[in-house]
């Protein structure tokens, strides 16, 4: 019986060892935040899994509401030009002025899956100069899109259970998964350099503030987590 | 029909998915099957009934789900292989649902139509996401209807974690479905509130993505129906179900509460339920001929289950234990309780799944529903094209 305990005392413990420490944390006003990325004013851009998009400040609340209305906005990315939005659900792709946030148009996406099974990520590479976008899961696919938007190629991965979000950094791929609850540090060609554990419920998005910051956002907590990466990896 | 039916299933079984889609909405097509091997031991000795040891297509479903514009869901959703057999189990029906949900407004969310009743967690878990291969009997629709149709409003607070249902149904539960309604002509009235920590828990028993956080949620739920009989009245055959509690003659309070817990890979599910039935004549057969200063016309009806679970992601497997007890009729002496144990294979990448399980009946109701036998095992396959 002393045995169970110790194994109940224990295992949070054990369950918790090698999680990478958040240094902040934050609600945000945003309701089911699915993906973001800094807007360039110490703010951010979110899309939320309501087809909604808004402009938080630094705190998280919401300062700007888009008047785009998709069905399922699940991951966000910029180039120099404009925001792009990926709704699972219609499996289409939305560009969105940088300043009104206004939808200018969607372009659909010639990829074959079920029902809400689009693309749960969508990220711009600038050195290769195409987007990537991939499905979340059963399979995971990595699709390269050209900047019109047609597929250049497609791969299956199966080092992580899903795929929630991803983000492009310095050369590097930083793929994020809700159900193994880890980012995976990738080179363009998906071979892993590094990965981390973060202790976050249902992480849905991902990408880097301008202090170099990683901040994750979680949809079900409704909060923003903020990690310093080690330097060396 | 039937024949054609079937075509369309094999084919999208064969095929996965339909799919169609614009900037206004979308529609889909699903199909998932199920079939199993069920043996029983341990016979009583007088019974020579040896017919429910077979191979048994469970399922054979078609599901079309899909938005309408930003705020419109429509479900519907049916089973091949009921509508052939002509099957009515509430457990496996042969209409899933058929509803339309509108999220349009801040202050509630409305669905209409036939689908679950806004009563038990369980309830609203599927059972393509279960290890096992049966409910517990309290939840399992036997005693109370697990559809219906009706009108659910829902609310979500406290960043969802705080979830309010309100409902008004036919209190018919599946039978509505025959077109058969109680001559008094009233409702039911269901609530349910339900609380989870440090998010909103999803309706599963296994978990899956071995949450970092545990997660715990509590709800309560209350139903109320009337379903007097007009003098000269009488209920259609098929109305009251197997133990003759969905519908009664008289007033049926149900009321439960449930509790759920996740936590890296383990996971916990306990309920508990009781119906108290007000009966308006005294010679009713639930009351089992007992006399009036005995019953007060009124008969209980109670059950409660605990179900522990652990998934391995590693392995792609789970493994379930669930403990329950059941009095169908307080009235009768002896109860009903029965370990279970069940097991799962998920193939990495894949919504099929590979289940067993296997029933040991500790203490048998003999008088309202003798099983004649004391073990049971089920395995079986689900395929699940989603």
């Amino acid at each position: 019986m002393r045995q169970l305990l110790w194994i109940c005392l224990l295992y949070p413990a054990i369950g918790c060892a090698g999680h990478l420490p958040s240094t902040k944390k934050l609600y945000t006003e945003v309701s089911e935040p699915s993906d973001l990325i800094p807007d360039g004013k110490g703010g951010f851009v979110v899309v939320s899994d309501n087809g909604t998009l808004y402009r938080t400040d630094a705190q998280g609340n919401i300062i700007q509401k888009s008047t785009c209305n998709g069905q399922d906005y699940e991951a966000i990315t910029s180039d120099n030009k404009y925001y792009y939005i990926s709704d699972e659900r219609s499996r289409a792709i939305t560009l969105v002025d940088k300043e009104s946030l206004n939808c200018l148009r969607s372009y659909p996406l010639d990829i074959q899956t079920g029902n809400n099974a689009g693309l749960e990520t969508f990220f711009f590479d600038p050195a290769q100069q195409v987007f990537i976008g991939i499905s979340e899961k059963s399979p995971i696919t990595v699709y390269t899109f050209s900047l019109d938007f047609d597929i250049l190629s497609s791969k299956e991965i199966t080092f992580a259970s899903d795929i929630s979000s991803g983000c492009f950094k310095d050369g590097f791929y930083y793929l994020l998964s809700d159900e193994d609850h880890k980012v995976f540090k990738c080179k363009p060609d998906l071979n892993i350099i590094a990965s981390w554990s973060v202790k976050i419920i249902n992480p849905e998005g991902i990408c880097f503030d301008p202090s170099g910051s990683m901040v994750i956002c979680s949809d079900e907590m409704q909060m923003f987590f903020y990690y310093n990466l080690p330097a060396n990896e | 029909m039937n024949k054609f039916l079937l075509l369309i299933f094999v084919l999208l079984h064969f095929s996965g998915i339909l799919r169609a889609q614009d900037d206004q909405g979308n529609i889909s097509i699903n199909a998932r099957s199920s079939f199993y091997l069920n043996q029983r031991w341990g016979w009583d000795s007088a019974y020579s009934d040896r017919k429910q040891n077979k191979f048994f297509l469970r399922n054979a479903q078609m599901q079309i789900r899909g938005n309408a514009g930003k705020h419109t869901r429509f479900f519907f959703g049916f089973d091949i292989a009921q509508i052939i057999s002509k099957g009515n189990d509430p457990q496996n029906p042969a209409l899933l649902d058929a509803a339309i949900q509108y999220q349009g407004f801040s202050f509630v969310d409305i669905l209409l139509g036939y689908d679950k009743v806004c009563y038990s967690r369980n309830n609203q878990v599927s059972f393509f996401d279960s290890p096992f291969w049966q409910r517990a009997e309290i939840t399992g629709g036997a005693f109370y209807g697990r559809r219906d149709i009706g009108l659910t409003l829902h609310k979500k607070l406290f960043r969802k974690k705080l979830g309010l249902w309100a409902g008004v149904y036919s209190g018919m539960g599946e039978a509505i479905l025959q077109g058969l309604n109680a001559p008094s002509g009233k409702y039911e009235y269901v609530i349910r509130a339900e609380y989870s920590l440090p998010v909103a828990v999803k309706y599963r028993e296994l978990d899956e993505s071995h949450s970092v956080i545990p997660i715990f949620s509590a709800g309560i739920n209350g139903k109320y129906c009337d379903k007097s009989l007009p003098a000269g009245e009488i209920f259609a055959g098929g109305t009251t179900g197997e133990f003759a509690t969905k519908v009664v003659n008289g007033e049926k309070y149900t009321y439960g509460a449930d509790f759920s817990m996740m936590w890296q890979g383990f996971s916990l599910q306990a309920e508990i339920h009781q119906l108290r039935m007000q009966l308006r004549d005294s010679t009713d057969g639930l009351l089992n001929r007992l006399p009036n200063s005995v019953t007060k016309r009124t008969v209980f009806t109670g059950g409660f289950f605990i179900q522990g679970n652990y998934f391995s992601k590693k392995l792609q497997s789970g493994l379930s234990l669930r403990y329950e007890e059941l009095n169908y009729n307080d009235l009768v002496a002896g109860y009903f309780a029965r370990w279970g144990i069940a097991a799962c294979w998920k193939p990495k990448n894949s919504k099929c799944m590979l289940k067993a399980q296997y029933f040991y009946n500790l203490k048998e109701e003999t008088v309202i529903d003798n099983l004649n036998h004391r073990e049971q095992i089920r395995v079986g396959l689900q395929i699940n094209l989603k």
